[in-house]
């Protein structure tokens, strides 16, 4: 599967937008990226290990609700992670 | 009188167009007035941002061209913005204004929405309101709890429902640095030249009505106006898809920046000349 990250959290990805990945879920997806990319942990996530509430993520081009838990995802699904509304 | 700031801006070659002053410096102009507006009035941006976790989202532009100047006959004008709060400070404006002597060379509109900058790392940000130990500087009539009008609507179905259609164009383009701001997204002031750049290419293309496409290029720009959806990250691709019409004898240009899927709407222009 792939993660499309992008804005200013290319930069913790060495700028690759599209990052392929073996993840089943949407859970390790997101573990599996930040295992690849250290740095984006604590940009994803806050203190509590929580995904924080600006990252918005989007399963094949569809906006997941809030509350939307772990889900598996097929070898051929994109995930999408997009900084809602970027301050400056 | 809501409080203002204003300086005198020397003309460079760049400042102008063979045919007037260039929109891209204007808007420019525009979000450095609001910089200067904030830092003298409020705090600067760097500290908004830093210390204060509030953004200023662009949400839309309105140029009106006054009186025709040329490169030759101005060496300099004063800039004149005066910024305040409307809608329980959930919207911003400011009003610019362009002039010399007695010549009013242009005027502008921007409106702003703050919002909370959640993440200081990756700038994250929600909507909300300006925070209210900043809205307590703000004198009592920069502060309205009426929202702003919203423009471009009226002034896109006026275009698309009584022009004629002349042409259509599809002109790629991806956010490079150039174009971005401190944010890693576009800078809303590099709109006019990714637009100029798809309305030059439609213009100069071989087309049956060429001769009249290319009026934009000796023809004064009357009016810009720029809505924002969403932003552009750095790095991205999009497209500019540009659409050309007569409006009473007057050119018009639409443009639509889109995801380059063309699932997302990211901006919309309209652009009128001088019959």
């Amino acid at each position: 599967m792939i993660v499309v990250v992008s804005g200013n959290l290319r930069r913790y990805t060495s700028f690759e937008q599209e990052v392929r990945l073996d993840a089943t879920s949407l859970e390790g997806a997101l573990e599996a990226l930040v295992a690849r990319y250290p740095g984006l942990r604590p940009v994803l996530y806050d203190g509590d290990g929580k995904l924080r509430s600006v990252h918005r993520l989007f399963l094949n081009g569809e906006l997941l609700d809030v509350g939307h838990g772990d889900r598996a995802l097929a070898p051929t699904d994109e995930l999408g992670i997009l900084t809602a509304i970027a301050g400056g | 009188m809501p409080r203002a700031i204003d300086w005198e801006e020397v003309v460079d070659t760049r400042t102008f167009s063979a045919v007037q002053l260039k929109p891209g410096i204007v808007t420019a102009l525009a979000w450095n007035a609001l910089a200067r507006w904030l830092r003298t009035h409020l705090v600067s941006l760097p500290e908004l941002i830093g210390r204060e976790s509030t953004g200023l989202v662009v949400m839309g532009f309105h140029l009106e061209y006054r009186e025709p100047v040329s490169f030759f006959d101005c060496e300099a004008f004063r800039v004149r913005g005066a910024f305040r709060m409307l809608r329980r400070g959930e919207r911003g404006q400011l009003d610019l204004r362009l002039s010399s002597g007695a010549r009013e060379l242009a005027v502008a509109r921007l409106l702003v929405r703050p919002v909370a900058i959640r993440d200081p790392v990756s700038l994250g940000a929600e909507p909300a309101p300006m925070p209210e130990a900043l809205m307590m500087r703000f004198e009592a009539d920069e502060r309205e709890s009426t929202s702003p009008a919203r423009l471009l609507p009226d002034r896109l179905a006026t275009v698309e429902t009584t022009g004629t259609l002349l042409a259509e164009h599809t002109r790629p383009f991806r956010i490079h640095r150039h174009l971005s701001e401190v944010a890693e997204q576009w800078s809303w002031t590099e709109i006019p030249v990714l637009v100029e750049a798809a309305k030059e290419d439609l213009a100069l293309a071989p087309h049956e009505h060429a001769a009249l496409l290319r009026r934009c290029l000796v023809r004064r720009l009357a009016r810009f106006d720029v809505e924002f959806s969403r932003p552009f990250f750095s790095f991205e691709s999009g497209e500019i898809v540009t659409r050309a019409y007569d409006v009473a004898e007057r050119l018009a240009f639409v443009h639509r920046l889109t995801s380059s899927r063309g699932e997302h709407l990211h901006a919309t222009v309209v652009e009128v000349f001088e019959a």
